[in-house]
């Protein structure tokens, strides 16, 4: 390594180092207390450590570990030998530990109590529950040096960090390299500097504070990152160990054993119903291929009789699980050390001294095969552990010779222990014996083997009552998910060249690109389903050829259209969507005038804001006069009939004023009224959005005739030559004034003076409302018998209504409809809100002409279907289709062909609880564990977490990439697998990337919501949908042992 | 002190869609506010901790949809409540003229014991908006006064006014609740009561 090189990776180690002080001290900014188990404080100190690594000299260390390092100075720094003496307490301790649970009296107190003395002593509050302590027991039960930078943690807690550091840097010469960080006077000083502030701070907690109670889905991954033994373990083969039970399937060998033998055994600290803990210990040593390892051994008392275990510390430490490809390698090497022995195939135990420090032990099989040997320090432990092998053993074998303990205790070795069956025994010694105690041993045998039957008959008996439990979850609610024999149709007989090709892609893994696709798009006669078998397993390689390839994904196109036919297609839905775009678009120019927001902001900026009747005289009397005509809009509709009622009441009362106001300006009161008026239109309003019509009139384009006008230049000119005098008039009048002037039109019937004041947009709604109101007028027949309620009501009016219609040109086709637009204004308002609010951040949609894009989309769609309307989330299907193809009259087109399938999830909640159902099922039958504890977890709510998945079809869980890919993955599985599932799989394979860590940290209902929440976005999606390929082809294998 | 057991009020916000439910959570919890919230589909919550009255409790804040349909997700997430806030915006007419349904729903839904007193809190959100103002606090106020005095806040997410006073007092009535609650009535048996007494009404049931 040059010496460039060195410089360069100091400089890395001393950055990395800055940054996490960085964090750290932001964090301490806005919290109360750092929890140990804080990643950033545990990053911190990885740091520190990777820098004391870093040119460490190795040749005088037993391993190349910082911890050996202080080891090694302890004999000479006070503060360093302070910590070798808590890691040696609690190595002890945590052997203690186990050894208390070979009499499995497990005593909490005096745990919490060494714990509590060994990191309190100086400042004892020592208030620590047991609850926390046995919290990080799991994590330090194995080596405790080998958790990396632990003792920087506890140092730094303790504050003796500053010093050994210290130490270290004046005596860096001894211990390092020259090129070392450590050894160079001004980097370490930087150094040193560096990590004072951290040091110092009085913030560290070993307690669970309610900040760090609630840790979000980050830190619970990264946590369960850091305790995780095997890489993942793949739900898959929990699948196939359960079917194993259930005699389903062949067994799966060792690999499986390995993996599933290592997360046992760091379960094994929990003893569980199964499985009982008999006897644990760190530190033995297993000579294995010539090369001696620390591990942990324990004995188990399982169903498979009494099992021993040895696991060496890097595995159980993860101290390797970086999760580079080379770790990887070297783990898997380590996972053949693991030792696995069901002592029922032991015959002989060897026991031999080496040494006065080494007694080792072997374990020889009835074939004669050796295990490797099991070292211990002292005879004493090597009498304890064979005891608790012989106790463990009892109600079967015995040891012989009887006195093999004294023999060790004297150091009589070597010595060799035969296991012998009792039974053997007993039989053996049987012969010479009487024949009462014959016939009594005769019927303990008896008693005995009819035990053992019945246990046989039970466990069979259980094991084909569940097995029957899941056939039954199958054939109900699996079954029509799947197709079974999707691979049929790929023997073809005659293969075509570019089936060739497509075998040729699938077999290396390729996505479709543009070679494969001309390729495909020319040819007559090819293996369709062969090409969405590439598409579902790999993909389609960019957007460009989305484009091409997802209509006929949504079987918009086929492939046996000319291309003649789909240009023409594409054509006619361009032309299908400028003429709804031409219906609605009237609607919306005229609610752009006329709508709330509009409506609501010309009040304001005619009032003082400060006001807080809010409304002024002019805006009082307008209301008046939409009022009027909302009552005559609404009173017909039989739903409302009571509202109605109410409402002509109070209209009546207010008759009296409306002459007033008519001539003169508004008094108080009528403003007051005002406000009661406004908001029982709204009530009405929010009838009429049930989507009860009871008319329909066609005249759409009224409205827009009247906006053109209102808004053109020429107005100016036009209403000179009609009514020079209103204008001038309304020029020149005050507010109120105009508003009582207008009141007086109203009156006199002077519609065409109103509707030229167009300055004031109050004119052209007072217009507006007017000539609805006429509208309805002649509709009037059909309104029920309130009607002669308001008939006195209704005089006052239709005159002006008839007057304007005559004088307006406003007959016949020309109106637009006011129940739909009041429908339609609904859905436009909220439309607007989602789309400002849609993926903003993403490039696509920070421009406004692609929001308008997105918006006609929506408007389009909304008006095809006004009767549903527009529900949230529509946007955001809408939105990755048009990112793709850019075209509103395309995307529109296949979001209409999309929505056939997912607006079902859109409209009826029972759509979603068969979603919901669905993936119970998935899981019962996938992955037990999870079910069962989901299930005690509580009631059917528990999948709630999914409902967004199934709406958006992950929309808002996955990046734009992702999405795509995720997208034509489930579109090609509907042709592949024929069948609607893959979506379903998607989410099961969502569920189970995570479900360790749901089950780790007993997550409820409300933590699965967060959790997942937190997630969106950050999902693995290459990980994730590799899964859900898998676990479909793991349902099919189900379903096809269960039937064929 | 020390054995006393951790509180957990679990508050629902709920209003017309886009009054700032989301915005207003986030101001709370986050101290943040970004004009760039998607549309809340399903429901998501935040928890904070506060000292009320020298006791440290966990709020639990579940931020609803705020369009009808998805209602029927309501009874999952409204059971168990401790408090719900009611947002509109004041510069949408009807959006306030909503919360009596939104209030009713949520009555129905939850189905809490002793509905008459249940604690609600009403928020006027976007009063930053001043210029565009439609519904007069007076109007407001009257609206709380009839419903049993619910306490009425006017806030604005984006310029973080008021938030923090409006999130206080709800935390305060929840926890009022839960100590009236603690005294006669175990936790489980309202979550059964809950249960019964919303499964005739849920639409949503077929099975």
């Amino acid at each position: 390594m040059s010496s460039e090189e060195e410089k360069n990776r100091r400089d890395d180690l001393l950055h990395s180092v800055k940054i996490e002080v960085k964090q750290l001290m932001e964090l301490s900014a806005t919290c109360k207390f750092i929890h140990e188990d804080n990643h950033f404080f545990t990053n911190f100190c990885g740091a520190i450590d990777n820098c004391f690594l870093y040119g460490l000299k190795t040749e005088f260390l037993n391993k190349p570990s910082s911890y050996d390092l202080v080891k090694k100075i302890s004999y000479d720094c006070k503060s360093a030998d302070e910590i070798v003496k808590i890691f040696n307490e609690l190595d002890k301790n945590l052997n203690n530990n186990n050894n208390n649970k070979l009499n499995s009296e497990y005593s909490e107190n005096s745990k919490s109590g060494i714990f509590s003395k060994l990191f309190w002593s100086s400042n004892s509050k020592s208030s620590i529950s047991t609850e926390t302590i046995s919290h990080y027991v799991p994590l330090y039960f194995s080596n405790l040096a080998h958790i990396k930078a632990l003792w920087i943690k506890i140092a730094i807690m303790r504050k003796c960090f500053n010093d050994i550091v210290s130490y270290i840097i004046k005596n860096a010469s001894k211990y390092y390299h020259p090129y070392a960080l450590m050894a160079s006077s001004l980097e370490s000083g930087i150094l040193v500097s560096l990590i004072a502030g951290p040091c110092s701070f009085d913030k560290y907690t070993r307690l669970k504070t309610i900040e760090n109670a609630d840790p979000d889905a980050d830190e619970l991954i990264r946590r369960h990152k850091m305790h995780l033994v095997t890489p993942y373990r793949s739900p898959c083969l929990t699948a196939k160990s359960r079917l194993q039970s259930l005699g389903l399937s062949e067994t799966n060998n060792s690999k499986k054993f390995n993996a599933d033998n290592i997360r046992e055994f760091v379960e094994s600290l929990h003893q569980n119903v199964t499985s009982q803990l008999v006897y644990g210990k760190n530190h033995v040593i297993v000579n294995q291929k010539e090369k001696s390892y620390e591990g942990y051994l324990s004995l188990h008392l399982n169903t498979n009789g009494l099992i021993l275990n040895w696991t060496p510390n890097e595995i159980l430490n993860g101290s390797y699980s970086d999760y580079d490809e080379t770790s990887k390698f070297k783990s898997q090497n380590l996972n053949d050390l693991i030792i696995y022995i069901e002592l029922d195939t032991i015959s002989f135990l060897h026991c031999h001294q080496e040494n006065s420090k080494s007694f080792k032990v072997i374990f020889v099989s009835q074939n004669g095969a050796q295990h490797p040997p099991i070292q211990f320090t002292d005879s004493p432990s090597l009498a304890h552990f064979l005891k608790s092998v012989e106790n463990a053993l009892k109600t079967k074998y015995k040891f012989d010779p009887n006195d093999w303990q004294t023999a060790i205790n004297m150091n009589r070795m070597p010595l060799i222990i035969k296991k012998i069956s009792i039974f053997q025994e007993s039989k053996s010694d049987s012969k010479p014996a009487h024949e009462a105690e014959n016939r009594n041993e005769k019927i303990e045998i008896k008693n005995i083997c009819d035990d053992i039957e019945f246990k046989i008959l039970t466990r069979a008996f259980y094991g084909w009552l569940n097995y029957h439990r899941e056939t039954k979850v199958v054939n109900k609610h699996l079954v029509r998910l799947l197709n079974l024999e999707p691979n049929e149709w790929e023997q073809n007989l005659s293969p075509s060249q570019v089936d060739v090709l497509m075998q040729k892609y699938l077999d290396n893994k390729q996505k479709i690109d543009e070679n494969l696709w001309s390729q495909i798009i020319q040819s007559k006669s090819f293996n369709e389903n062969l090409f969405y078998k590439i598409v579902y397993l790999h993909g389609i390689q960019n957007n460009d050829l989305r484009k091409l390839i997802w209509p006929y994904l949504l079987g918009i196109c086929t492939f046996d259209m000319s291309l003649d036919e789909i240009e023409a297609k594409n054509k006619n839905a361009v032309k299908n969507y400028q003429n709804l775009i031409a219906e609605w678009k009237p609607y919306e120019e005229h609610s752009r005038l006329f709508g709330e927001k509009k409506l609501n902001s010309s009040q304001s900026s005619q009032c003082t804001p400060s006001d807080d009747s809010g409304f002024c005289s002019d805006v009082t009397s307008m209301s008046v006069i939409s009022e009027n005509s909302i009552i005559i809009n609404n009173t017909p509709k039989k739903s409302s009939t009571i509202e109605a009622k109410r409402f002509f009441g109070k209209f009546r009362a207010k008759q009296t004023q409306t002459p007033l106001l008519a001539e003169s300006v508004p008094s108080e009161a009528s403003k007051r009224k005002f406000y009661d008026s406004r908001t029982d239109l709204y009530n009405l309003r929010r009838f009429e959005d049930k989507g009860i019509y009871f008319y329909k009139l066609k005249a759409k384009n009224f409205l827009s005739k009247i906006m053109k006008q209102s808004t053109s230049e020429n107005l100016m000119d036009q209403s000179d030559q009609e009514s020079p005098k209103s204008l001038s008039k309304s020029k020149i009048l005050t507010k109120d004034e105009f508003f009582g002037e207008l009141a007086q039109m109203l009156v006199s019937n002077a519609i065409l003076k109103a509707r030229h004041s167009m300055e004031s947009e109050a004119g052209v709604r007072f217009t507006i409302e007017l000539s609805k109101a006429k509208s309805i007028d002649l509709l009037s027949p059909i309104a029920s018998e309130e009607e002669k309620n308001k008939s006195d009501m209704i005089s006052i009016i239709s005159p002006l209504s008839l007057s304007s219609s005559g004088s307006n040109h406003m007959m016949g086709d020309n109106y637009l409809n006011k129940e739909l637009y009041d429908a339609f204004a609904l859905n436009m308002h909220r439309i607007d809100k989602d789309v400002l609010r849609c993926d903003r951040n993403f490039w696509y949609f920070s421009s406004v002409e692609n929001l308008n894009k997105l918006k006609n989309i929506i408007y389009t769609y909304v008006w095809e279907t006004i009767e549903i309307g527009y529900i949230q989330g529509m946007c955001d299907i809408i939105a990755p289709l048009l990112v793709v193809f850019d075209n509103e009259a395309i995307v529109y087109e296949y979001f209409k062909k999309l929505m056939e399938r997912m607006s079902l999830n859109f409209l009826s909640n029972s759509e979603m609880d068969k979603n919901f159902s669905n993936l119970r099922s998935l899981v019962q039958i996938l992955d037990k564990e999870l079910y069962e504890y989901l299930n005690s977890r509580g009631d059917q709510s528990q999948f709630y977490f999914t409902y967004r998945w199934f709406l958006l079809d992950f929309k808002r869980e996955l990046l734009y990439k992702d999405i795509f890919v995720v997208w034509e993955t489930i579109l090609a599985s509907r042709k592949y697998l024929k069948s609607d599932c893959f979506s379903l799989f998607f989410a099961l394979a969502l569920i189970e990337i995570y479900r360790d860590i749901i089950l780790e940290n007993q997550m409820d209902f409300t933590d699965i919501i967060k959790f997942f929440n937190e997630m969106s976005e950050k999902h693995d999606v290459k990980e994730a949908i590799e899964l859900a390929r898998e676990l479909v082809k793991k349902l099919q294998g189900i379903i096809k042992e269960k039937y064929i | 002190m020390a054995s006393r057991k951790k509180v957990l009020l679990k508050v629902i916000i709920l209003g017309d869609s886009g009054v700032g439910k989301t915005s207003l959570m986030n101001q709370y919890v986050n101290k943040k506010f970004n004009n760039q919230y998607k549309a809340t589909i399903g429901a998501d919550f935040l928890t904070k901790e506060v000292m009320i009255d020298d006791r440290l409790v966990t709020m639990q804040i579940w931020d609803t949809a705020g369009q009808e349909r998805f209602q029927s997700l309501g009874v999952a997430f409204y059971r168990g409540a401790d408090c719900c806030v009611l947002v509109y915006d004041v510069t949408s007419p009807s959006s306030f003229k909503n919360l009596e349904s939104w209030r009713d729903e949520f009555l129905i839904q939850a189905s809490p014991r002793d509905p008459e007193n249940f604690p609600f809190v009403v928020i006027g959100n976007k009063v930053d908006l001043a210029d565009s103002r439609t519904v007069p606090t007076k109007r407001a106020q009257q609206w709380c006064s009839e419903k049993n005095n619910v306490p009425y806040f006017e806030t604005s997410a984006k310029e973080a006014l008021n938030v923090e006073q409006a999130f206080q007092t709800i935390a305060k009535n929840a926890l009022a609740r839960e100590k009236e609650q603690d005294t006669y009535e175990d936790v489980p048996s309202i979550v059964n009561v809950g249960n019964d007494q919303n499964r005739p009404q849920s639409s949503s049931c077929n099975c």
